[in-house]
């Protein structure tokens, strides 16, 4: 029998320790297992005798297949805590995957010593009699599809009423469908996605004037996150070409890369975001009428159980490249409103929380002040509201918006949108 | 037999450890009121009380843990053990609070782990659970495995993680099932981040790593880093995407005079 004895006395748990382990939770939530690594090796080197944080970590180094350090954790726990059964399967199961089946076996006869019906570890043990291997490494490569069916109402679809070819209906049922595509390269501590998206809306009932101004949005691009000591920095590059009426009129391209760091402060996960989009419209008269923005943003997101909270701070500075003045865009007839030179303040309010099982709701509101070089100041008001219930590789989901723009009278509008569909997933 | 084997090879009272304590937690052992400090350990008999945000963990000699939450008052009634571990009679009275016990499966008919109440029983064969009572009555919630509550000649069986059973005025009574959202709010109560975190990392859970939150981390990273809400509202009008909005939509006409 294993004498389950004191064998060290450690002082009391470390009260910064409960917040690490908060932090650790959070960052698991997101997936984030090097994060929740450090914050758990942070812990024990300030309460070394905090037996859940060595297990915990444990389990998270042998998930990174760095058996090593997860078997001399699982083996100081069972030091401190020699009744922890669940680390003696687990040390035996390590071992095992680290291709130590002699160990594995030893440990696993202390482990049926003590609960002979144990049925983990006779499974294991019958393993290891056959001289089953264990699984191999999982690809760290990851595909994934998802595709997105909506179908909704928009009040105020049109772009410029009354000019000439985009004279469109001022409300249209809209069918709307988001494919996407991504493959992600992960082993744990550096996440590479690329991605494939196609995004198009069609009016319903066939509307011309409609489909004139309804986007199909094709785009290509890549993420890449890596961990700076406390930090998780990453890159974002977006390449994307834009149509209308499907994909018969060719509108624009654009190319938007950014990059962007964050760090967790508490139940605080700060994020610094810069980056900048280069525009290449067409069919806009006098050509060309390239443009460039640059982006700067601040993002605090908060998560107080159940509720997250997240507030956007950021402004944007768009500039021509070296073609129309502000003057000559205004009172160019074919364009509804400037579109370069332009200094601009965004502010986001978002608020999620899930109150029952995979139902979510989430409340956006954001507000946008722009100033043209020319003169003309528009401000942009607009509410969210939405639902979300997730179901295993599907989601539906409905969405209302209310869009308000103050400008000069003529400029101003308001808008409202509601919509509904079913997300799905396949890995 | 193996029961008169199991029998034969009992003993007493071995004793429990408190493996983790936060904040303020004392044990009462006749007269006498100590705090409880990590890695102490518990005889048959011992009275733990937890006061406002502590919280304490301890480990049986069959491998059992129970995690008892704030303002939880629990004694160890029966902590007889034998060879092997799994056969062992255990038992623990809940005077007030909340509790969760993760019981190692037992060995030999004449083995049991109860948990009482002032007016139930539950008796339990390799399983998790939550247990609590208060001035309402008691509630027993499972987490995994299979659970009996037991009311005088009345029981009713718990199977299937979120299952629970309440035994208030009108009796005991089977009370539906928790969602895994409230299960992971009774686990934050109770464990606090610990349980939590142990929960989400232990492989043989579903939900675990390879389950729930890598699914999430590859359903929600497809938008690019400045877009807030993944909705078909963040399709912006072709207005909007030559002026580069990213998610808030803008319409804007021509002035007419």
């Amino acid at each position: 029998m294993i004498p389950c004895s004191l064998l060290v006395i450690i002082l009391a748990a470390a009260p910064d320790s409960q917040s690490a382990l908060e932090q650790a939770n959070q960052a698991l939530m997101q997936d984030d297992q090097s994060t929740a690594s450090r914050l758990l090796e942070r812990t024990l080197a300030d309460d070394p005798g905090n037996a859940d944080a060595l297990l915990a970590l444990a389990r998270l180094k042998s998930n990174q297949r760095h058996f090593g350090d997860a078997i001399a954790a699982l083996q100081k726990i069972l030091t401190l805590d020699a009744c922890n059964d669940d680390a003696r399967y687990e040390l035996a199961l390590t071992q095992w995957r680290a291709g130590d089946s002699a160990t594995a076996q030893q440990t696993l006869n202390m482990l049926l010593e003590r609960h002979p019906q144990n049925i983990p570890a006779l499974t294991l043990r019958e393993d290891l009699a056959v001289g089953r291997l264990p699984p191999p490494a999982p690809s760290p490569w990851h595909p994934m599809v998802r595709a997105d069916l909506s179908v909704g109402y928009d009040s105020n679809i049109a772009l410029d009423p009354g000019t000439g070819a985009l004279t469109s209906r001022t409300n249209a049922g809209v069918l709307g469908l988001d494919l996407a595509g991504t493959l992600t390269y992960n082993t744990g501590d550096a996440p590479l996605t690329l991605i494939a998206r196609l995004v198009s809306e069609k009016p319903i009932g066939g509307s011309t004037d409609a489909a004139q101004v309804l986007p199909t949005v094709v785009e290509v691009g890549g993420m890449y996150s890596q961990h700076l000591g406390a930090w998780l920095a990453g890159f974002d590059a977006r390449y994307q070409e834009l149509f209308t009426d499907t994909f018969n009129d060719h509108r624009q391209r654009e190319l938007a890369p950014s990059v962007w760091a964050a760090i967790q402060l508490g139940p605080h996960r700060v994020r610094g975001l810069v980056g900048a989009e280069l525009r290449q419209p067409y069919d806009l008269q006098p050509e060309p009428r390239d443009n460039l923005t640059g982006k700067a943003f601040l993002r605090d997101e908060m998560v107080f159980r159940p509720v997250l909270v997240l507030i956007d701070l950021g402004g944007r500075l768009n500039r021509g490249v070296g073609t129309e003045p502000p003057a000559v865009q205004s009172s160019d007839p074919l364009l509804a409103t400037p579109l370069y030179g332009f200094v601009e303040g965004d502010v986001d309010l978002y608020v999620k929380t899930r109150f029952w099982q995979d139902f979510a709701l989430f409340a956006l509101a954001a507000g946008q002040f722009r100033h043209f070089d020319g003169g003309l100041k528009e401000s942009t008001y607009q509410g969210q509201a939405g639902l979300q219930w997730t179901f295993h590789d599907f989601e539906l989901h409905a969405e209302y918006a209310y869009s308000r723009n103050l400008s000069d009278a003529a400029r101003s509008y308001q808008r409202h949108q509601v919509f509904g569909g079913v997300r799905v997933w396949y890995q | 037999m193996l029961s008169l084997l199991f029998i034969a090879n009992l003993t007493l009272a071995a004793p429990a450890t408190a493996i983790s304590v936060i904040g303020n937690v004392e044990v009462e052992t006749g007269t006498a009121k100590t705090a409880l400090l990590p890695f102490a350990t518990l005889a048959e008999g011992a009275q733990i009380v937890t006061h406002e945000d502590s919280r304490t963990s301890l480990r049986l000699q069959s491998g059992s843990l129970v995690r008892l939450g704030p303002q939880t008052r629990v004694v160890l009634t029966q902590l007889e053990h034998g060879t092997p571990a799994a056969a062992r009679k255990e038992k623990l009275k809940l005077v007030a609070g909340k509790i969760w016990a993760h019981v190692m499966s037992l060995f030999g008919q004449e083995s049991h782990f109860e948990i009482e109440t002032a007016s139930a029983v539950a008796g339990v064969r390799g399983t998790a659970l939550w247990a609590q009572t208060d001035a309402q009555g008691d509630r027993f919630v499972l987490e995994n495995g299979a659970l009996f509550v037991r009311q005088g000649d009345h029981s009713v069986q718990l199977e299937g993680p979120g299952a629970s059973a309440i035994i208030g005025k009108e009796g005991l009574m089977f009370d539906g099932y928790f969602s895994p959202y409230a299960l992971d709010g009774l686990r934050a109560e109770v464990g606090g981040p610990a349980a939590q975190l142990l929960f989400r990392t232990d492989p043989r859970n579903a939900l675990g790593l390879a389950g729930e939150a890598g699914r999430q981390r590859f359903r929600g990273d497809i938008n690019s880093p400045d877009v807030i809400t993944d909705t078909p509202l963040d399709i912006a009008n072709p207005a909007d995407e030559v002026r580069g909005l990213s998610y808030v939509t803008v319409r804007v006409t021509l002035p007419t005079h």
